[in-house]
């Protein structure tokens, strides 16, 4: 019984630190993130450097056109889009549509995700319909200028599996999000965290990639090898 | 359940003796220092870096106990489930438990070391569930039918030409090019990630403040797997747990760099339970096995206790010359490198009698290393003294105790010294003696090794 | 720099039985620096590989006699870091705060390895030696990674004229040698040792120098039977030779 094997292991635990406290090494404080005042161009170079392509955008309708501008440099016939109010505030997936690209889109409304076949326990229709997709529509809730990182939340209408499966990602980021680093991030993260909504926090740093046949680095292992950044040098 | 094999000591001498392993481990080994140069190049607070992580390692292990319950109480708020196992046979009853209750066929797996310790996929084959290796490294070894050779990189023993005519025979796919193998992979793998109903990883650290169980990566194949199917469950190994977000940042510091020469992972993701109302993917079931195993004895012992730092960043299994001549296979068990030998020595002593202790010059280049600045020399010397005190040193107690008392006495000393001198200066003679096969195989490597015509008596006699 | 001083000489095993041009050069070294030296009669051994292989707990017996052989020694000179830091721990061998481990507490205090005597006791550096070669420093793991010694060496050498000293790239490397582990694993250790040989053969060097005679020996054996173009030399005899020692003169 699982809460008889926690009792153990904790008593085990108390008993063994009780016959040996562990000491704590000293070690100097970690000197604290800065704040962050770049430009979007900065944001760009850090997400190219990352590995990712990076296009600042000036207004809502140069992102719209480099969105659809990436649809098409990428063939994209099928779009996963989040629903999320920057995308629909910039009339995102109609935009694609528009440019002939089929949109699915993310419903944040009664869970359609099971769609139940003979061999339970069943496969995820929604990641199921990312998987057919060619790209892949996110925002980023924050951004780390130091790595070039996008920072995801998942939640209601924001599936996990659009950054994922997908071949090309594109993720919409603003600097008004922007932390210098990953230690800038944690208070951040603490605080999400302490809204207790969150399922999950995920940090991507450049396309998918394996070095794991003879350290050979390669490109899209199992998620997109394509990641784009647009970042909006306006209001989101 | 991979406990360490005795017969270590004769797979080391075999791999040492193998051409084509030494040809790939050299090349693999030049490829990890320049990871490691370049990364330390990039990190020049590389040592307050080690400090800080070393602390926050510590003061989780000094309030571990405490830890694991606040990292349960957050978990199960948020509607996870955190299962505590004993052991092996536990924390596998748990897991396939609940891939049959819940009518898994098949699983799909993130790259975790602790889960090869369990021999969890063997496990859930004899249930009838498939566990499929999702990480690359870890998909071509499962397909080779060979256990990982590194932590973090395990497929580093095998060539490209190995994995094409691997690929060819199993998959019947062929491919040339690292990226036609790589897509090969991609593609084999997709439908099972769509298909599985069960999501198995790892941890690389659990935040207890945060109730957020972390993990690394840069395939994508751990958020995948934690996507699509409808159960994930995380499994980790007790001390694994830090305090806080800012425990975590320090080593997040550290382990990217030491374990794969990177600033940060492609993915750096905080699972924080089960998907909530609204959601359209995200597991609905997420479980956490904290497995024991062995370790919380460990946390008692004054020397050896620190092992539990370890963040399983593979920097150890890299600078050690000993892994590099032999590669993780013959280390024979689920851990190789010096962080092998020392949880063998310390959590499996009767199968590993300290032979993986033994078998390591002592070089401390591990310890030079190790991003949580484990001790290793300090820890296999402990592990040595034991086995010693113990009757179980390769250097037989007779041998030993009559070495020892010549050093106490200068006319035993001088008399075996002399007589060895006048018979056998080579040492040729001796070598043949039964138990010194490893003298004799030394001697043989060499050439005006022996004893040379002594010191003159009163050479140096300077006035004090 | 500081007034010198006789100091006691302890001669490894190793270097006693099987290399004793090293301690005749260590000898010599140390007489033209003006510090005697005084080698007591009825030395054995430090005994670190049996304490290495878990067997330390029998090394009273050495360690007595050690304390009986250098008592009343000012400083005790070591051409070994690893028999100096084994010699370091006979302390633990006594029951504390008994007489004999304050004896040996005491003693350990003064113990030195060679390059760290001359270097930091005696505040020498130059010490106007001449030597023509092309040379390779092997730094042992013992000196360079456990007790501080790789600044001390290295001054000493780079200080002696027409030596031609430069590293092995990829730093400092194990040669295999680790004691006890070249006989348990003989097979493991040459594969070290391999690597280690073409990492010192790339420099050109005609000679690999260290304060180490386990390396020392375990690498020059090795290499005679390959037939490789190098050597090794013990860091005194190229101080002693440098200055003038004739390794075929007996005193």
């Amino acid at each position: 019984m699982t809460s008889d094997s926690r009792d153990f292991i904790l008593s085990n635990l108390r008993a063994a630190l009780a016959a040996n406290p562990v000491r704590v090494p000293e070690a100097r404080p970690r000197a604290a993130s800065p704040p962050w005042s770049g430009s979007a161009q900065d944001l760009a170079r850090a997400f190219e450097a990352a590995g990712a392509s990076a296009r600042v955008c000036a207004s809502p309708q140069d992102l719209a056109r480099e969105l659809v501008r990436v649809a098409r440099e990428h063939g994209a016939a099928r779009a996963a889009v989040w629903g999320h109010p920057a995308i629909a505030g910039l009339g995102l997936d109609r935009e694609l549509e528009q440019a002939g690209v089929a949109v699915v889109r993310a419903s944040g409304g009664p869970d359609r995700a099971r769609a139940c076949r003979p061999s339970w326990p069943g496969e995820n229709l929604s990641c199921r319909e990312a998987a057919g997709a060619d790209l892949g529509l996110c925002v980023a809730d924050a951004v780390l200028a130091a790595s070039g990182t996008l920072v995801l939340r998942s939640g209601p209408g924001r599936p996990r599996s659009h950054a994922l499966l997908p071949p090309v990602f594109v993720a919409l980021a603003s600097p008004a999000t922007a932390l210098a680093d990953l230690d800038g991030l944690m208070p951040v993260l603490d605080g999400w965290i302490g809204e207790k909504a969150l399922s999950g926090v995920f940090c991507v740093t450049g396309p998918s990639a394996t070095g794991d046949i003879e350290f050979v680095l390669v490109r899209g292992a199992h998620g997109p090898p394509t990641v784009v950044v647009l970042v909006a040098d306006f209001p989101l | 359940m991979n406990g360490p094999s005795p017969d270590f000591p004769s797979r080391a001498a075999r791999a040492a003796g193998d051409p084509d392993l030494r040809r790939v481990m050299r090349r693999a080994v030049a490829h990890l220092a320049g990871l490691r140069t370049r990364a330390l190049a990039a990190m020049p607070d590389a040592e307050d870096r080690r400090d800080r992580a070393a602390a926050a390692r510590a003061r989780a292990l000094a309030a571990l106990p405490d830890l694991l319950e606040g990292l349960t109480a957050r978990l199960t708020e948020a509607g996870a489930t955190v299962h505590f196992a004993r052991d092996a046979t536990e924390a596998n009853a748990i897991i396939g438990r609940l891939a049959v209750s819940r009518g898994v066929r098949l699983a799909v797996k993130g790259k975790s070391m602790v889960t090869e310790e369990l021999g969890l996929n063997a496990h859930l084959q004899s249930l009838g569930v498939t566990a499929r290796e999702t990480d690359l490294g870890e998909y071509i070894v499962q397909l080779a039918g060979q256990s990982p050779s590194h932590i973090i990189s395990p497929a580093l023993h095998l060539s490209r030409e190995d994995v094409a005519r691997l690929f060819e025979e199993k998959l019947g796919k062929r491919g040339e090019t690292h990226e036609e193998l790589t897509r090969l992979a991609r593609e084999a793998l997709r439908e099972d990630f769509l298909a599985a109903g069960m999501g198995i990883t790892g941890v690389n650290a659990a935040v207890a403040s945060a109730g957020a169980v972390v993990l690394v990566e840069n395939e994508g194949n751990i958020r995948l797997s934690a996507a699509c199917p409808r159960i994930h469950v995380a499994v980790m190994t007790l001390e694994k747990v830090v305090a806080d977000l800012a425990d975590l940042a320090d080593l997040l510091a550290v382990l990217p760099p030491f374990a794969t020469g990177q600033g940060l992972p492609g993915s750096l993701s905080f699972f924080l339970g089960p998907r909530r109302p609204g959601e359209a993917d995200g597991p609905e079931e997420f479980h956490l096995v904290v497995l024991d195993n062995g370790r919380s004895r460990l946390l008692a012992d004054p020397v050896l206790s620190q092992i539990l730092r370890c963040i399983r960043c593979g920097a150890c299994l890299n600078v050690c010359p000993v892994y590099a001549a032999v590669g993780g296979h013959a280390y024979a068990y689920t851990y190789p490198g010096p962080i092998g030998a020392m949880l063998a020595g310390a959590l499996r002593p009767a199968e590993d009698q300290g032979r993986r202790a033994f078998a390591c010059t002592l070089c401390g280049a591990c310890a030079q290393a190790c991003p949580v600045r484990i001790d290793h020399p300090a820890v296999l010397l402990e592990l040595r003294r034991r086995a010693g005190a113990a009757g179980r040193s390769p250097l037989p107690d007779a041998l030993a105790a009559a070495c020892a008392l010549a050093l106490g006495h200068p006319l035993a000393y001088g008399a075996a010294v002399s007589a060895l001198r006048r018979l056998d200066p080579g040492l040729n003679r001796l070598a043949r003696l039964p138990g010194l096969k490893g003298l004799r195989t030394y001697l043989g490597q060499r050439e005006g090794t022996g004893l040379k015509t002594p010191l003159e008596p009163g050479a140096g006699q300077g006035r004090p | 720099m500081n007034t010198p001083r006789p100091v006691h000489l302890f001669l490894p095993c190793l270097i006693r039985e099987a290399a004793p041009d090293t301690g005749r050069a260590a000898i010599a070294l140390l007489r033209a620096l003006g510090c005697g030296p005084v080698v007591p009669a009825g030395q054995t051994c430090c005994g670190q590989i049996l304490a290495k292989q878990g067997h330390g707990h029998r090394l009273l017996p050495a360690a007595r006699l050690f304390l009986r052989l250098f008592q009343g020694a000012d400083a005790v000179v070591v051409p070994s870091a690893s028999c100096a830091a084994q010699i370091r721990n006979y302390p633990d061998l006594f029951p504390p705060r008994s007489p004999e481990h304050r004896a040996a507490l005491d003693l350990a205090g003064r113990v030195r390895e060679l390059s760290q005597f001359i270097v930091d006791d005696l505040g020498r550096v130059d010490l106007g030696a001449v030597f023509q070669a092309r040379a390779v420093y092997h730094a042992s793991c013992q000196a360079e990674r456990v007790h501080g010694l790789a600044r001390q060496p290295r001054a000493l050498l780079a200080a002696v004229r027409g030596l031609d000293l430069c590293e092995p790239s990829g730093g400092p490397a194990c040669c295999g040698f680790g004691g006890g582990f070249s006989l348990g694993h003989p097979e493991v250790s040459l594969a070290i040792l391999e690597e280690k040989a073409a990492a010192l053969l790339a420099t050109g060097a005609e000679v690999a120098v260290g304060l180490e005679p386990g390396c020392l020996l375990h690498m020059d054996g090795y290499f005679r039977k390959q037939g490789l173009p190098l050597r090794t030399l013990h860091l005194a005899e190229v101080l002693a030779r440098g200055l003038g020692w004739d390794p075929t003169e007996r005193a």
